[in-house]
């Protein structure tokens, strides 16, 4: 098992390392696990947000290993493509080992002409060898390594089969003598335009290639280390040398590529009478217009009764109760009170104490639910069900003009909207990460929350639970739908691959579940205490008081509410269930009406997340951001509530 | 070289944008502009898009209309939608799904309909899907 750490610092050991690329669902994770120690040092790759993995190498301790982000193809147009990219360009490379898929050759030689091209010392890993071999695939490694320059080493990362005699080839991986033709004009721009482009670490034809195909990325590179005037020139030759020919540069490249790859694959032989067809059932299923959804309704039942029923109900009760309240605060709170100072002791263990509530809300309440969230999460990552929901639920985004891959999200922000803002990352554009944010922050319950709210809804009746389930929905679509009006940019169509079902590996998960938690522990936790210490001098200085008074008069002339909710709403920004359990209590001592609980619960679902999400926003879109999202969010959560109110009374409902 | 000599040429010159006429006319050489047609040689005659494909057919990619954006048309030929290849169609609904060798990709509607297909004839060329 390997532990992890999270930094941020430069990638490359002197002397270089060993780069895992590669197409997305390669296996390139199980092999960098195969590859390499215990300790894997998770570090965003200068300037992005983009993680990046390396470890050192069990063949060589002095070497590192560096997983990078999956690419599509070169050039790149995603932020970790692009970060692929420019480790390709310019790190200090000992060897490249290209991660392909055995069993889609076609696919993967593609993208290892591209790679040979570039001249950096290269092995190629064909992995998922036994799928290949199941499917009655038979290749010629031998031939295409020949005709590629490159070593070729079958591989089944998930057995460790060929690992060995990967590690072997590595010190002695060599830049790849191929050298594909292309048509004259291509051939002419190239060795017209090469002589005047920057050297760097890729092979001058490589780059050549790169420029003349219009690549961005390779634009962009070059415009920061070449006179402006320069590049100019070299972009009117290009566009002189491109006069004159029917179809684009870039597109002659590409076709010639794909004729050359055409050719390699005769090395690549099929047992006649092969169909994968049957080998997808479970994965064809779940996204079948009409069978899918009860496929879906049946995961998520599954979801909600163990997250819900297990995590939120049995652990939270073991350890928030017994375990906590029995017995560690009791026993911190007198250790405290006798050793400290008054004021100090309250500090920890008072009301607002940063051990009694803090700790105690972040360890207790939310880690065990986060935990049984979490598992699951990673259980359907794993098992590969996530693309195929994506698939599924696509067109219902689209409302929101968003895409398919905003479940995951949403999904996960019904575990922990913190965790899930965070996921955001998935999303292709900028523009569609801010909306999604937007939604998150107006419109999804985290667990620690929605556990109350269900409870307290399931009290009242089933009206009032499809009261709520429909405003929210509601505001959700109206939101998704105003965001996209105001935010610019494009809806991003869907273009997904469903990589094949298959049972998780308990390893995977673990693995995942555990990195999640770590990073929960290290990122999140800090949060709640920064929370809890801004509520206690809050509190202190009489402002949270001041606060909850002056809210009064807004909820019970706007929401019509009891004068004590306003504390609810207070509370629930530092806790999400402290507004929802407020609620929850005064609706248990009676004191609210039916109507009165709905249009409590829909405020308080529809108000800003907690503290600790909030700062995420900030640390990944900023201050202005984040201010926008609260300032919007809060007035829409309050306006809401008030004409619910007043449309629940006007038809008598719930009095 | 792609196969020329199976299909006739078909190049128009298209006034307004690209639109391919579902004409088995003999061919009309207008020589080496393509104007606004996609960049594309169109050795085949497409028949429709591939979000009009059937489920469960067996189609060959043609090309792509110009309105598909650079990233798409990477994306989809880095995956195996490359002209003169062959995929076979999974479903349209609720997204268009397709075969490429040994994997699916789904994608959204909107992209399919600007990938031009064409039914090969029986018996014809490699199979894509067959992982040949």
């Amino acid at each position: 098992m390997h532990s992890h750490g999270h930094t941020t610092t430069t990638v490359s050991a002197p002397g270089g390392s060993v780069f895992l690329v590669g197409q997305p669902n390669v296996g390139k994770s199980a092999l960098f696990n195969r590859l390499t120690r215990r300790y894997v040092a998770v570090s965003n790759y200068a300037g992005t947000t983009v993680e990046i993995a390396r470890a050192a190498a069990r063949f060589d301790p002095d070497r590192v290993v560096v997983d990078t982000p999956g690419v599509v193809t070169l050039p790149p147009h995603t932020d970790e493509e692009r970060v692929t990219a420019r480790v390709l360009l310019s790190e200090q490379v000992s060897a490249i080992v290209q991660v392909g898929d055995a069993k889609n050759m076609r696919r993967t030689l593609q993208f290892a002409v591209q790679l040979a091209e570039m001249g950096r010392p290269m092995v190629l890993a064909l992995n998922m060898m036994d799928e290949a071999r199941a499917l009655g695939l038979e290749i010629d490694h031998a031939g295409l390594s020949r005709r590629l320059s490159v070593a070729v080493v079958p591989t089944v990362a998930t057995m460790g089969e060929g690992v060995e005699r990967l590690a072997q080839c590595l010190p002695s991986a060599e830049p790849p003598r191929l050298h594909v033709l292309y048509p004259e004009v291509v051939e002419r721009a190239i060795s017209d335009l090469r002589p005047d482009l920057p050297s760097c670490s890729v092979s001058p034809r490589a780059l050549a290639l790169a420029f003349v195909s219009d690549d961005d990325e390779t634009e962009a590179w070059l415009a920061g280390v070449l006179d402006p005037s320069v590049l100019q020139g070299l972009r009117e030759r290009r566009r002189r040398l491109a006069e004159g020919t029917a179809k684009p540069l870039a597109e002659l490249v590409q076709r010639t590529r794909a004729e050359f790859v055409a050719g390699l694959m005769h090395a690549v032989r099929a047992r006649q009478g092969e169909r994968t067809r049957h080998r997808f059932p479970l994965g064809r299923v779940a996204t079948h217009p009409v069978w899918g959804w009860p496929i879906l309704a049946l995961v998520l039942f599954g979801v909600y009764e163990f997250v819900g029923g297990f995590g939120a109900g049995t652990l939270v009760g073991l350890l928030e109760k017994e375990l906590f309240g029995g017995y560690v605060n009791p026993w911190v709170t007198s250790l405290a009170q006798a050793w400290l100072p008054a004021l100090v002791a309250d500090f920890f263990v008072g009301e607002y104490g940063l051990w009694t509530m803090g700790m105690t809300y972040a360890l207790a309440l939310i880690f065990p639910i986060v935990t049984t969230f979490f598992l699951v999460f990673g259980a359907l990552e794993d098992s590969g069900y996530f693309s195929r929901l994506v698939a599924l639920s696509n067109r219902v985004f689209q409302a929101l003009s968003l895409n398919g891959k905003a479940v995951l999200p949403m999904v996960l922000g019904l575990g922990c909207v913190t965790m899930a803002t965070l996921t955001t990352r998935i999303l292709e554009t900028r523009r569609d990460r801010l909306i999604m944010t937007f939604l998150l922050a107006l419109g999804i319950p985290c667990s620690a929350q929605l556990g109350v709210v269900m409870g307290m809804l399931s009290m009242l009746s089933f009206g009032a639970t499809a009261i709520w389930t429909a405003v929210v929905l509601v505001m959700l679509g109206a939101v998704g739908w105003l965001a996209a009006r105001i935010v610019p940019g494009e809806a991003t169509p869907l273009l997904v691959e469903l990589a094949p079902m298959r049972l998780p590996q308990l390893s995977n998960v673990l693995t995942k579940t555990l990195a999640r938690l770590e990073w929960y522990l290290k990122e999140v936790v800090p949060l709640f205490l920064i929370g809890t210490t801004l509520m206690f001098v809050l509190h202190k200085v009489g402002v949270l008081p001041w606060l909850i008074e002056t809210g009064k008069p807004l909820v019970t002339g706007w929401l019509g509410l009891p004068p004590e909710a306003s504390a609810a709403f207070v509370m629930g920004f530092l806790r999400r269930d402290f507004g929802a359990t407020g609620l929850f209590v005064m609706g248990a001592a009676g004191k609210l009406t039916a109507l009165q609980a709905v249009v409590g619960m829909v405020a308080i679902t529809l108000f800003i997340p907690c503290i600790a999400s909030v700062l995420i926003v900030v640390r990944e879109f900023g201050l202005k951001v984040a201010a926008i999202v609260v300032t919007v969010v809060f007035p829409i959560a309050f306006l809401v509530g008030g004409v619910l109110f007043r449309i629940l009374r006007a038809t008598g409902w719930g009095a | 070289m792609p196969k020329l000599h199976r299909w006739q040429r078909l190049r128009r010159h298209a006034v307004r944008g690209l639109r391919i006429r579902n004409d088995r006319s003999r061919a009309l050489d207008v020589g080496a502009h393509l104007g606004n047609l996609a960049e594309e040689d169109l050795d085949e005659k497409p028949d429709m898009t591939l979000r009009e494909a059937s489920r469960g057919v067996q189609v060959r990619i043609a090309g792509f209309d110009v309105a598909l954006g650079a990233r798409h048309r990477e994306y989809l030929r880095a995956y195996g939608l490359e002209p003169g290849g062959t995929i076979e169609v999974i479903q349209q609904h609720p997204v268009t799904v397709v075969q490429v060798e040994h994997t699916e990709l789904a994608l959204d509607g909107r992209i399919a309909a600007h990938v031009l297909v064409t039914e090969p004839m029986p018996g014809a060329g490699e199979s894509v899907a067959d992982g040949h």
